[in-house]
């Protein structure tokens, strides 16, 4: 299926940038479609959470384009970025809560902050009806260093979700969580575009996940998209560094590669 | 056990056998380069275990020898071991040591003074949205956050009030004992009054208090605007369209600028109190006689200095501290040194900023 059939919520058209002298990303083009799963993969330094940052605002490309929801960055300064972001959601890889106010006051915050002082029973209900969708009810009073990381993470998506967002970012997901949380965190992700068509961006290194959740996966490598689309076509990709990487996520693969290489200097005691 | 295994020599050139255990221990001592032309073979059948950093070890001589080492009867489990590890990218990978290139020292000598204009530049840059969010913003009606400012106000100004009392008592003390053993050669003991407060009111009070606050409460805002950094929570305000310096900055500036004038004429009053204390106890100076020297000494103008004194360390230990802890980079060990850093600083900036009000002062012949 092609995911350019619906209408574009973000388009990146040569995108660049560095660090210093470190070139980070180069002449990078990105689209992502209505209520689409992309999924942004790639070793470590690859680039890929730069790219994120690059699509949430928090940093802005050096060059190319970015559109997102019809808008351009490039021409907005921060008082018209402020207002956009309330388009966005996005869940950090720590939950990055703010650790001096309890779950409630970090849920309600970006309520308040949104419609200065709405009444106190809209966002006690909104709040909990949040939480309730990330299985956290009950934990309302707590500081975010009285919770699990997996904990902290999901109250992370739950504070993402406060305002409704039509685009939401997550960076590592399912980093630090157990499989059975990780696999409920990616359900909770496949209903939400189910339910409410919102457009999602993942930057994960967790296979399993990336092939659950994603519509389309987009693998970089030195800055650059080495290749891009379904499962499919990531498994059947010829680029050799492309197959390196996904054996080296997925263990079953990575024995048979380092079976290989072994052959050359090991011969292996016979009669064992 | 035994730690260590022994290497014996094969029959032929470069034939080695190894006994015992493969740990880190044979590891360390079996390790040199090849020799030019050499080939290795080395028999493993008699080992009898192995460790992960001495399986590793293999992978190093691999390294090392490329195609001209070859290990023969390795055991079943060491293989199996091996299998695990993404073998051919650790082989291939270089040596740490050689991987970092060390920085030429006028790289570093530079990019000291550049990261010293851009702080100084996001100083400025603060201190101008500092101005605006405590000047304009509220005629134009955008909120302030009193809530969080009455909080703040409360963790540097009301719980600095024992320390700021307890050192500007000692200081009036200090100074009264000095002054009066001085005076009394020329017969001006009485004048004792008139230093003490004259001193307190518009130096030693308006600097002890900022150095207590730079210590106590600089350091304190500097490690939780870079943790916060450093946890991303910046980022995290920044997505909910949350200025983070309006909302976690402003406040903790405004109650600086505000609390400190407030713990300055404490401080001066505190310290005139002890001064006092030992002129009329310790020294036998009378009452009437100290009381009306001070009264006559102090001017509405030395208070007044001191508190616009006050209100600029105020402000200059809150834009450090932000800048210092927004501008944070290097995770955990980052928030440690920027801590550091800020205090120092805004220590230096309060000694500088002092001079100059003074030497103004006295130009100024207030």
């Amino acid at each position: 299926m092609n995911a350019f059939a619906r209408p574009l919520v973000i388009e990146g058209e040569g995108l660049g940038f560095s660090y210093g002298n470190r070139q980070i990303l180069q002449e990078l083009d990105v689209r992502v479609g209505k209520a689409e799963i992309l999924t942004i993969m790639g070793p470590s330094g690859c680039g890929k959470t730069t790219l994120l940052r690059l699509m949430v605002g928090l940093a802005r490309p050096q060059s190319g384009s970015l559109k997102v929801l019809g808008e351009d960055y490039s021409r907005m300064d921060e008082d018209d970025m402020n207002r956009f972001r309330h388009r966005l959601g996005m869940c950090f890889q720590f939950g990055a809560l703010l650790n001096s106010l309890p779950i409630y006051d970090n849920l309600a915050l970006p309520l308040r902050e949104r419609w200065k002082s709405p009444p106190e029973s809209l966002v006690s209900l909104v709040v909990r009806s949040k939480l309730a969708m990330v299985g956290l009810l009950g934990t309302e009073s707590l500081l975010p260093s009285e919770l699990s990381g997996g904990m902290r993470k999901r109250a992370g998506l739950a504070r993402a979700l406060m305002l409704d967002p039509e685009l939401l970012f997550f960076d590592e997901p399912t980093s630090g969580l157990d499989p059975v949380t990780a696999a409920d965190l990616d359900r909770t992700v496949l209903e939400l575009r189910r339910r409410l068509q919102t457009t999602m961006v993942v930057v994960t290194h967790d296979l399993a996940s990336a092939w659950r959740i994603s519509d389309r996966i987009l693998v970089l490598l030195h800055g650059r998209i080495a290749v891009q689309g379904t499962r499919e076509e990531i498994e059947n990709c010829s680029d050799p560094e492309v197959q390196a990487f996904i054996q080296r996520e997925s263990p079953a693969r990575r024995q048979s590669l380092a079976g290989g290489f072994l052959d050359d200097y090991f011969e292996i005691e016979s009669g064992t | 056990m035994t730690h260590g295994a022994t290497v014996r020599q094969g029959a032929g050139p470069g034939e080695y056998s190894l006994e015992g255990t493969l740990d880190l221990e044979a590891a360390l001592r079996l390790s040199r380069e090849p020799l030019e032309g050499e080939f290795l073979r080395i028999d493993l059948g008699a080992l009898q275990g192995f460790t992960g950093s001495g399986a590793a070890y293999l992978l190093d001589l691999i390294r090392r020898f490329g195609p001209h080492i070859r290990f023969t009867r390795v055991p079943a489990d060491l293989v199996e071991y091996l299998r695990e590890l993404p073998t051919p990218e650790l082989v291939s990978a270089q040596p740490l040591d050689e991987a970092l290139e060390e920085q030429p020292f006028i790289e570093t000598a530079g990019s000291g003074w550049i990261e010293f204009v851009r702080s100084a530049r996001f100083f400025l840059a603060l201190a101008l949205e500092f101005l605006y969010w405590a000047v304009l913003a509220p005629l134009r009606g955008q909120r302030l956050r009193l809530g969080r400012w009455i909080t703040e106000v409360n963790r540097v100004g009301i719980d600095a009030i024992p320390i700021v009392g307890l050192i500007s008592l000692l200081i009036g003390i200090i100074l009264a004992l000095n002054a009066a053993s001085q005076l009394v050669n020329y017969g001006a003991e009485k004048f004792t009054a008139d230093l003490v407060s004259i001193a307190l009111a518009r130096e030693l009070s308006p600097v002890i208090t900022a150095v207590l606050v730079a210590g106590r409460s600089g350091s304190a805002i500097t490690a939780e605007i870079a943790t916060m950094v450093v946890t991303e929570e910046m980022d995290a305000l920044r997505v909910m369209g949350i200025n983070p310096r309006a909302f976690i900055v402003v406040p903790k500036l405004l109650a600086l600028t505000a609390a400190l004038p407030v713990l300055g004429v404490l401080s001066v009053l505190v310290g005139i109190g002890g001064g006092f204390g030992i002129a009329v106890w310790v020294l036998n100076l009378p009452f009437d006689l100290y009381w009306n020297a001070t009264v006559h000494a102090l001017e509405m103008t030395d208070i007044l200095l001191g508190v616009l004194k006050s209100i600029v360390f105020g402000a200059l230990i809150g834009l450090t501290a932000a800048t210092l802890g927004l501008r944070v980079t290097g995770g955990s060990s980052g928030v440690g040194k920027v801590t550091t850093t800020a205090v120092v600083t805004a220590f230096f900036l309060i000694i500088i900023f002092n001079t100059f009000f003074t030497y103004l002062f006295f130009a100024l012949d207030f």
